[in-house]
């Protein structure tokens, strides 16, 4: 016999009630986005863990005053986005694009490699999902909100203003900045790449 | 650029209505600057698909679920006092082994009769479970060399002169050998019961022990939070 799972918000009342368990359920379904979000808006992956953890405490602990009338995942977005902010104003910089800790793109390659992927596709992959990285390190922070919460949470651009408080065409706004000095940065990337492997081929 | 971000942007990602994408379509159709564009801005999202979030261990210890298993907060204290009772009866008729399974902080003085509303664990220390091993392995060991004493009657007794006899007794034999297999089934039982109990309570006091601990560190870490970082 198949059960219906609980929704956020059924969850959110049993864990109110005091069933701990469903609280921990909670944090199983939406750690990894949460986590996702942290470590792409702080560039590290201790300072997301800590984040991460700061996220759900506070919202164990808020889970009294969470009205109904919110989602459960916008409001661990927005706990999870103020404890963002607050870290980096804190620490007075601009998150870090850096590549996980102690770990090489081989190797990477290695663990991720689908079977249709051949190496070289992989390294590029992986390459390129530094550069993104970097030029999104370099983003005004409310440009990269609104597309890590677009681009990665498939937040519609209501949800979006309503996280950042902010109106509609602000939010449409964002995105298209955002996304044109990515693309300007990323197209030039490609473009030194192309010159470095024809200067190269030539040098052979 | 004709001025129409906006637009574009709801294009792009699909939040626009109907009549609304087929304008757009319409005009891209016709303007070659906002192909161009809406072109560049599709690559740049493929792109952002490759940027991978490390993987990693989750952070959150999860809080001991609250079990239904944790009986003595359900059943109302008088029925526990006459669990208990029973036990202890229970335990007389078998000879003095109930009495070894209520550790000693725990038996009520003066009654006799042991006192199970609180979670036994409280007062449960290593040298408790030590000497509550001490006295289960008396108890048992006198039972089971009772057992072994029988088995050796029943091997060396010589043989009957009537075969229907000698099965007679030897069916008798049996009937009373498998008696005190099953009470000493039940006395295990009963031990196994007692101690499914104890880990119970212990589980409880960690359960309770985890969620102060949980809510004493995130009450610090407000505190710490609101006192701002050290000057």
């Amino acid at each position: 016999m198949t059960r219906t799972p609980l929704t956020d918000e059924e969850l959110v009342a049993l864990a109110t009630a005091g069933d701990l368990d469903c609280f921990n359920q909670l944090v199983a379904r939406w750690e990894r986005p949460i986590y996702a979000l942290a470590y792409r808006t702080l560039g590290r992956e201790e300072d997301a863990r800590d984040v991460v953890q700061e996220a759900f405490l506070r919202a164990f602990r808020g889970l009294r005053n969470f009205r109904g009338d919110a989602k459960f995942s916008s409001w661990l977005y927005r706990i999870t986005l103020n404890l963002c902010r607050d870290w980096i104003r804190r620490e007075r910089r601009a998150p870090i694009a850096q590549m996980p800790e102690g770990v090489d793109p081989i190797e990477v390659a290695d663990e991720k490699m689908s079977p249709t992927e051949s190496v070289e596709d992989l390294v590029a992959r992986q390459e390129l999902s530094g550069a993104v990285a970097r030029a999104m390190a370099d983003l005004p922070e409310e440009q990269r909100t609104a597309i890590l919460l677009k681009e990665y949470h498939g937040l519609t651009f209501q949800e979006i203003a309503d996280q950042l408080d902010c109106p509609l065409s602000t939010v449409k706004t964002r995105l298209y900045q955002g996304l044109s000095v990515l693309r300007r940065r990323l197209e030039r990337r490609q473009a030194e790449e192309a010159s470095l492997r024809r200067a190269t081929w030539e040098k052979a | 650029m004709c001025n129409e971000r906006d637009r574009l942007i709801a294009y792009l990602y699909d939040e626009c209505d109907a009549r609304e994408r087929d304008a757009v379509r319409e005009h891209l159709d016709g303007c070659d600057e906002c192909r161009t564009e809406v072109a560049g801005l599709r690559s740049v999202r493929e792109d952002l698909l490759a940027w991978d979030v490390p993987a990693h261990e989750s952070v959150w210890k999860p809080f001991m679920p609250a079990r239904p298993r944790a009986w003595w907060r359900e059943v109302p204290a008088w029925a526990l006092a006459a669990a208990a009772g029973v036990v202890l009866v229970a335990g007389a008729a078998g000879g003095a082994v109930a009495h070894a399974f209520i550790p000693e902080g725990t038996r009520a003085q003066g009654t006799g009769a042991p006192v199970l509303q609180q979670p036994v664990a409280v007062s449960l220390t290593a040298s408790d479970l030590d000497a509550l091993e001490r006295r289960l392995t008396t108890s048992f060991g006198d039972r089971l060399g009772a057992v072994d004493a029988r088995v050796q009657q029943v091997s060396t007794r010589s043989i009957p002169v009537s075969l229907t006899d000698g099965q007679a007794a030897l069916s008798q034999e049996v009937v009373e050998l498998r008696e005190a297999n099953k009470k000493l089934r039940d006395l295990v039982g009963m031990f196994l019961n007692n101690q499914r109990r104890m880990e119970d309570a212990i589980d409880f006091k960690n359960t309770e022990f985890q969620t102060k601990l949980n809510n004493m560190q995130s009450n610090m870490q407000l505190i710490v939070a609101q006192l701002g970082p050290a000057k």
